[in-house]
């Protein structure tokens, strides 16, 4: 059996909506890498990441990831997924998060779970209700990294962190891929955190993907411009897509 | 994982359950000081609407994103969802029957064990239909767009049988003790016929628009 390569690949995917599409989205994110996902609000992230989930219904295209379409049971076993509010019901304790959630998970690392809940300082005794954005980012990221999914889906993660928990989890991304088997695709508009973590960026606008290439090779590509920083380049293609 | 989704959707009533046991009692009251020992069942129809329609309300929380996540497929999302309202279902009634039972001791008033079944039975059937009614409603259009129409349903259901039931002058001949003149044994074979068409239709109704929706 060959070695599967890459860990989530998009290829031709649309969703039309009445005000706003998807059009043809297709990129890949190769295992061990972190993508950065770029674009302005509204601009199809989130959108993107819901087909991804199934959360949308797409119209046409394909997803795989690690060489398989997408079922439920792929969702549970391989992806975590971690955006800037958790989904878990605000009643709940951080320790009835565990409760409730780990048995759908057959490979649950309980004492994984406790040392990140420990790392991260958050009390498993305080209601969902009372945790910080951050402290909910990271709750969702512990839930993650405990049940040993390999491909991380972050949606707008760092939008209500603070510059040290935003870099505090930039290092816990660059953790999780370090042996290679894991990767993340990373959809944000803060373009400064991918500048040292990111592999590969992908950039999206009205829809429809811009580009999609190798950090080294973006660099490369605008060094003439003496464009020498990520959210330059993309600043850049942003204004030359808005026709400025 | 059926068992998982039931104890995930269960921990969601923490929060209500002082509500409802107030309602519970409310209704309980109510329906005894109208009718005796025979208006107790009458609790049940809210009740199990409110009851078995409570975990929808974490849908505007994004928890039907939270069971995508855990890999709930859609289809179990729905089954979860019924196995929920029918267990309540089953337990409700068995706790009015033991209410009602218990009133009436207290009260030294004389129970007709098959009227008093046929009753609850009856009031059980009207639920269950009222649910399927519902269900379908939540999962189309989730708990924030349907709660008005999912809550007044059961509602205007209730209100429609008590004024028919005066209409009728009330009493044992009335429309909602009507099973009082039929056979318990015609009644649970005529619920067990409308419950069979029901139910499985009210399903993969539901199964049908909770795939169609978008997150």
């Amino acid at each position: 059996m060959p070695e599967i390569k890459t860990a989530l690949e998009l290829k031709g995917v649309s969703k039309k909506y009445k005000n706003f599409s998807l059009d043809n989205i297709s990129y890949k994110i190769p295992k061990g890498a972190i993508m950065g996902f770029v674009g302005s609000n509204g601009a199809g992230k989130t959108t993107t990441i819901k087909s991804i989930l199934g959360l949308v219904a797409v119209d046409s295209g394909e997803i795989t990831v690690f060489g398989e379409q997408i079922l439920p049971s792929t969702i549970r076993e391989k992806i975590g997924i971690v955006t800037d509010k958790s989904h878990y019901d605000e009643s709940w304790t951080v320790a009835d998060v565990e409760k409730y959630v780990s048995p759908f998970f057959p490979q649950w690392n309980k004492s994984k779970f406790d040392s990140y809940i420990n790392r991260f300082e958050i009390s498993k005794s305080k209601k969902v209700s009372e945790l910080s954005a951050g402290m909910e980012t990271k709750l969702m990221l512990a839930v993650a990294l405990a049940h040993e999914a390999n491909l991380l889906i972050l949606d707008e993660p760092t939008a209500t962190l603070d510059p040290m928990a935003r870099d505090d989890l930039c290092n816990q991304l660059l953790e999780f891929v370090a042996d290679g088997e894991n990767s993340v695709l990373f959809s944000t508009h803060i373009v400064s955190d991918l500048e040292k973590i990111s592999d590969y960026i992908t950039f999206i606008m009205d829809g429809r993907i811009v580009f999609s290439k190798s950090k080294e090779d973006l660099l490369a590509e605008n060094s003439s411009k003496d464009i020498t920083t990520l959210e330059g380049i993309i600043l850049e293609y942003y204004k030359e897509g808005r026709g400025h | 994982m059926i068992k998982n989704f039931f104890f995930l959707d269960l921990s969601l009533l923490k929060g209500d359950i002082r509500r409802f046991a107030f309602f519970l009692l409310l209704l309980i009251f109510a329906g005894y000081s109208n009718m005796g020992i025979y208006g107790v069942g009458l609790g049940l129809i809210p009740n199990l609407s409110y009851l078995a329609t409570l975990p929808f309300s974490g849908g505007a929380n994004g928890l039907d994103t939270l069971y995508n996540t855990l890999g709930i497929s859609r289809a179990g999302v729905v089954r979860g969802r019924y196995v929920f309202a029918l267990i309540f279902s089953v337990l409700l009634i068995a706790f009015f029957g033991v209410v009602g039972v218990g009133l009436a001791q207290v009260t030294n008033e004389e129970i007709n064990y098959s009227i008093y079944i046929a009753i609850l039975a009856s009031n059980f059937l009207i639920a269950v239909l009222a649910l399927c009614a519902t269900l379908p409603v939540l999962f189309k259009f989730g708990y924030k767009k349907a709660r008005f129409y999912t809550t007044i349903g059961p509602m205007l259901l209730l209100i429609m049988l008590l004024m028919l039931n005066n209409f009728f002058g009330g009493g044992t001949g009335s429309v909602l003790l009507m099973p009082a003149d039929i056979e318990v044994f015609s009644l649970l074979l005529l619920g067990v016929a409308i419950l069979l068409v029901s139910l499985p239709s009210s399903y993969f109704l539901s199964v049908y628009f909770y795939k169609k929706r978008d997150f």
